[in-house]
């Protein structure tokens, strides 16, 4: 029989727009800000609960609403930011479609309370599911109070397609940090589940504001590149060299102050800095372009996070050239290259019998680049006063276990044949092999019937990766005390990542407590690894629990953990690597159950013969 | 420019300035050797833009003028030579600071070419704190606090070694975080306000070298940014750490429950000995009575050490992890032959120190335990 068609009643209507601006908590509040920012607000105070499905409440000492608009606040496409088809064009707020309150209206209870002047007396409105109740006079300071409970509770389905409690607090916190940035002269405060978690204070500079959500050390380094044509007006603070990772921190665009996704702007960015440090390194960087309304068009989508530009291509030129040249401007100015630590601990010295000594200051900081330039270990004629365990960044954890693989989910590389080059690595271990390490990221190591390459990174990750599965396994692997904890500053959602994986960050053997703010302090670290690499250990993980594009065998959050670490904790790429600690290893490689790959299945080896190499040679 | 010398004392005097040069370096300025010649007298000085080190060297001459030359391409030179008299003769090119240095021995003449400098002006630093201090007291001392300093440079302060001094003590300290010491001895001069300045650790190697005379000079300049060593003849100077160093006082131990006493050397070789059993390192002693197990494992390769040793035990049974590596380091820098463990829980700070103190010398070293997997 066929089925009629119906013209859906308008309580479906507004359920089915809103699934399109409000998809989740955090969508809510995205657009519950943005409102605030475009009623002029110095103060922002944010409170969630239950994760934002039982309350968000958004309070701002805004503009507020008299009671004419704020009874039709709650109407489809009623809005106070555009009036015509042609300032789509012109748009200089956050919101403009007049969707986003009806759409929390129609799947939550929302009451908004609101005075547009300082008599203290106000109104309010109250809705249930989108069905609103006459405006009523109530007392309210001036500007707005938005409270939304129990979201989608007429729409179940939807409740269920929510990531966990946890996950949903994060998506918030991430949005927040973004979003804030642009806005240094607005005071933020949002408390989750009755604690203060984020505080950003009003402040003068972008690079303030940077350093309230970054963290201060982060905002100090960054480089300031400026560019201004055409109409076009752009800020970008990029990552030093030093912070360069491969897996960046933040990149961040934001367009006439609306955080968009565009990858222009970040291809043109890892462009402009690749001519100085090749194409393997991300920045960090956060880019604010000022551009005419008029050229571009922001009505793309509801959630309004991309836009588009009338031309692309001088938009990426534009970029380019601005990072290009303030790179290039630092890049004469050597100091900016040392690390602060080489730069802050020692002043000045000036010389003795006459000899001015601070003619070669200026060239210090390029000096102590380079940190064989002070080894104690060749210099000290005491005992012998640094641990090997201590000064190496990984030990011979373990020797060779010819056990087949167990972990399918993994792609095997030629095991048959490389079973036997386990044995066969493993009987010249035993004694040191000459190793070449290439580029600071490979292993040049010479077998019985040819060569091995071994990507370094890749090799310590699956060392790692198995010894933090068999760590999680007992419980607790051995971890070093400290005497004076290392402090860590964090950004709310970092910090919310490593307080919900608390358990598997101690099973690692980092014991970690809550050092009030943004920051953390670590009092035990892993038995093996050095002091100087627990700060980046602890952020590549992260950044790493952050970046969510875990192979699918990691859905058990012990691997995604585990593989975390080893990801976090393994050398890196650069790093320099003595004889003793490439054939350290090579030792635990040739000892894992899979040496063949990494966690996430790239090979951590290449095998030539000398067959193929005399191929290669013609002989 | 012309001086005349032996091969003996100018080996000595490039020797000891070029302590001062760094391993590498990318700025020329910082591969020379400067000599100045000035009344009679040569001076010699090196440097790595903090660290520079003064020497004086008995020549003949009645010349004046200053010149660098590279430090090692000299330093080479001298070595292979025995000793006998040698004259420098100087000349410079023509229009340019460039010049060339012959160098005359009984044996022969060689060549190396040198820059000719301006004299530098005399940088003003008042030093207002000076100590003369027994050259083996302070090397001693520096002796058995340098090793805990750290070597990474996440916190830099930590890379030097606190020298606290107050009325007639001078204290040094040096940590890496995971370990502290804190020896302290007496000083013949009165220092009424305390004092504090962190000497970065390569200083303090280098003084290990350069100090040979009976006694020194201490000076600490007015800003607390420089430390000056004057001895015979060389003067080593240097930028000090200026970042804050940690609150040591507040981490030691002021209570301790458990009190081991036993035979400092018998520890030391256990350790050495069970360590190497260990997969990470690390090691469990366990105490019970009078007898201190020491044990370390390698699950991996099914491999053990067990060893006991009679102590002296005082307290609740306790056992407690350590990386073994720090207790032989904490262990060979005491000079006693009976030593005392001061013990809380596994993981507070254990405190190592003489069981019968020297006269007049504190010396305790406190290590973090490892908490190990049961």
């Amino acid at each position: 029989m066929e089925r009629t068609v119906e013209v859906l009643s308008p309580s479906v209507v507004e359920k089915i727009a809103a699934g399109e601006v409000i998809e989740r908590p955090a969508s809510v509040l995205k657009e519950l800000i943005e409102n605030s920012i475009d009623a002029g607000s110095t103060k922002i105070d944010i409170t969630i609960e239950d994760a934002g499905f039982s309350l968000i409440r958004i309070i701002d000492n805004g503009s507020g609403m008299s009671p004419r608009n704020l009874g039709k606040s709650l109407l489809r496409h009623a809005t106070s930011k555009i009036q015509s088809a042609d300032d789509l064009f012109s748009i200089g707020t956050m919101g403009f479609r007049g969707e986003a309150l009806a759409a929390i209206a129609a799947v939550s209870r929302v009451t908004i309370t609101s005075s547009s002047d300082n008599s203290g007396m106000g109104y309010q409105i109250v809705s249930n599911g989108g069905e609103a109740e006459p405006v009523s006079p109530f007392e309210h300071p001036k500007g707005t109070t938005i409270v939304m409970r129990d979201l989608f509770f007429n729409v179940p389905a939807r409740k269920k397609f929510m990531k966990t409690r946890k996950g949903e607090q994060m998506a918030m916190l991430r949005m927040l940090e973004q979003l804030v940035i642009p806005f240094p002269s607005i005071h933020f405060t949002a408390s989750f589940e009755g604690k203060r978690t984020f505080d950003a204070p009003s402040a003068e500079t972008l690079r303030e504001r940077i350093a309230d959500v970054a963290g201060i050390d982060f905002a100090k380094g960054l480089i300031e590149c400026r560019n201004e044509q055409n109409g076009m007006d752009v800020v970008v603070y990029v990552s030093t060299p030093e912070q360069l990772k491969e897996r960046p921190r933040f990149q961040s665009l934001y367009v006439n102050l609306r955080r968009i996704d565009n990858d222009s702007v970040t291809f043109a960015v890892r462009e402009a800095f690749s001519k100085y440090l090749g194409a393997s390194y991300r920045p960090s960087f956060f880019c604010f372009l000022d551009i005419d309304p008029s050229r571009i068009d922001v009505n793309v989508h509801p959630t309004k996070q991309q836009v588009k530009f009338d031309d692309e291509r001088s938009l990426f030129g534009f970029i380019y050239s601005a990072v290009k040249r303030g790179i290039g401007d630092v890049m004469v100015k050597p100091d900016h290259f040392s690390t602060p630590s080489q730069q802050q601990p020692v002043a000045n010295s000036p010389g003795e019998k006459g000899v001015e000594l601070s003619l070669f200051n200026e060239n210090a900081a390029e000096l102590k680049k380079q940190p064989s330039a002070v080894d104690y270990s060749t210099i000290f004629t005491t005992a012998q006063p640094q641990s090997s365990l201590s000064s190496q960044p990984f030990q011979p954890l373990q020797l060779f276990r010819p056990e087949a693989s167990d972990e399918p989910e993994e792609k095997r590389v030629d095991s048959k044949k490389d079973s036997a080059l386990q044995y066969e690595m493993h009987e010249q271990i035993w004694d040191l092999i000459s190793c070449y390490q290439i580029h600071g990221l490979f292993i040049l190591a010479p077998i019985k019937n040819g060569i091995l390459l071994i990507d370094q990174h890749a090799a310590h990750e699956r060392v790692l990766f198995e010894q933090a599965l068999e760590d999680l396994k007992r419980g607790r692997s051995a971890s070093q005390q400290l005497l004076f904890p290392i402090v860590i500053e964090l950004t709310p959602t970092e910090k919310s990542v490593v307080e919900s994986g608390k358990d598997y960050f101690a099973a690692f053997g980092f014991e970690i407590a809550d050092f009030g703010g943004r920051s953390l302090s670590i009092s035990a670290i892993p038995a093996f690894i050095r002091d100087s690499v627990v700060v980046e250990t602890i952020r590549e993980m992260i950044r790493y629990l952050l970046d969510g594009k875990n192979p699918e065998s990691f859905l058990e959050p012990e691997k995604r953990f585990a593989a975390a670490f080893a990801c976090g904790a393994a050398i890196k790429a650069g790093q320099k690597l003595s004889q003793e600690e490439m054939n350290a290893l090579l030792n635990s490689l040739f000892s894992a159950k899979n040496p063949y790959t990494c966690p996430h299945g790239r090979p951590t080896l290449v095998r030539m013969s000398l067959d193929e190499l005399s191929r290669r040679f013609l002989r | 420019m012309l001086f005349t010398t032996t091969i003996r004392q100018i080996q000595d005097a490039v020797g000891k300035v070029s302590l001062a040069i760094p391993v590498k370096t990318i700025d020329p300025r910082y591969d020379n050797v400067h000599l100045s010649l000035e009344d009679g007298t040569l001076t010699l000085f090196a440097t790595d833009g903090e660290i520079s080190v003064t020497a004086q060297c008995g020549v003949e001459t009645t010349d004046t003028g200053n010149i660098g030359i590279k430090a090692k391409t000299l330093q080479e030179f001298l070595r292979s030579m025995y000793d006998t008299s040698v004259s420098f003769t100087i000349n410079r090119q023509e229009i340019s600071d460039h010049g060339m240095v012959s160098i005359s021995t009984d044996k022969g003449r060689y060549t190396i070419p040198c820059l000719f400098e301006n004299k530098q002006e005399k940088s003003i630093k008042i030093y207002d704190i000076t100590l003369q201090l027994k050259t083996d007291e302070l090397l001693d001392l520096v002796q058995k606090t340098i090793f805990a300093c750290s070597v990474d440079g996440m916190r830099p302060s930590m890379m030097g070694v606190l020298f606290e001094i107050q009325d007639t003590t001078i204290t040094g300290v040096a940590t890496d975080g995971h370990r502290l010491v804190r020896c302290r001895k007496p000083i013949q001069e009165q220092i009424h306000e305390k004092q504090k300045i962190v000497v970065p650790a390569r200083v303090l190697s280098i003084l290990q070298k350069l100090a040979q005379s009976e006694t020194l000079t201490m000076s600490i300049d007015e800003d607390r940014r420089s430390v000056k060593f004057s001895m015979e003849n060389v003067v080593l100077e240097a930028a000090l750490i200026v970042e804050p160093y940690p609150n040591y006082e507040a981490v030691i131990p002021v209570e301790h429950d458990k009190l081991m006493h036993a035979q400092r050397t018998d520890i030391y070789d256990s350790v050495r000995r069970v360590g190497r059993f260990s997969s990470i390192g690390d090691i469990k002693i366990e105490v019970n009575g009078a007898v201190t197990k020491i044990m370390a494992e390698n699950t991996n390769e099914g491999e053990s050490a067990q060893e006991e040793l009679p102590c002296t035990f005082t307290g609740e049974p306790i056992v407690i992890g350590f990386n073994a590596k720090f207790i032989e380091a904490a262990l060979a820098h005491i000079d006693d032959k009976e030593i005392v463990i001061e013990m809380k829980s596994p993981t507070t700070a254990v405190i190592f120190k003489p069981a019968e103190p020297q006269e007049q010398e504190e010396l305790i070293i406190l290590v973090m335990p490892v908490r190990i997997n049961n």
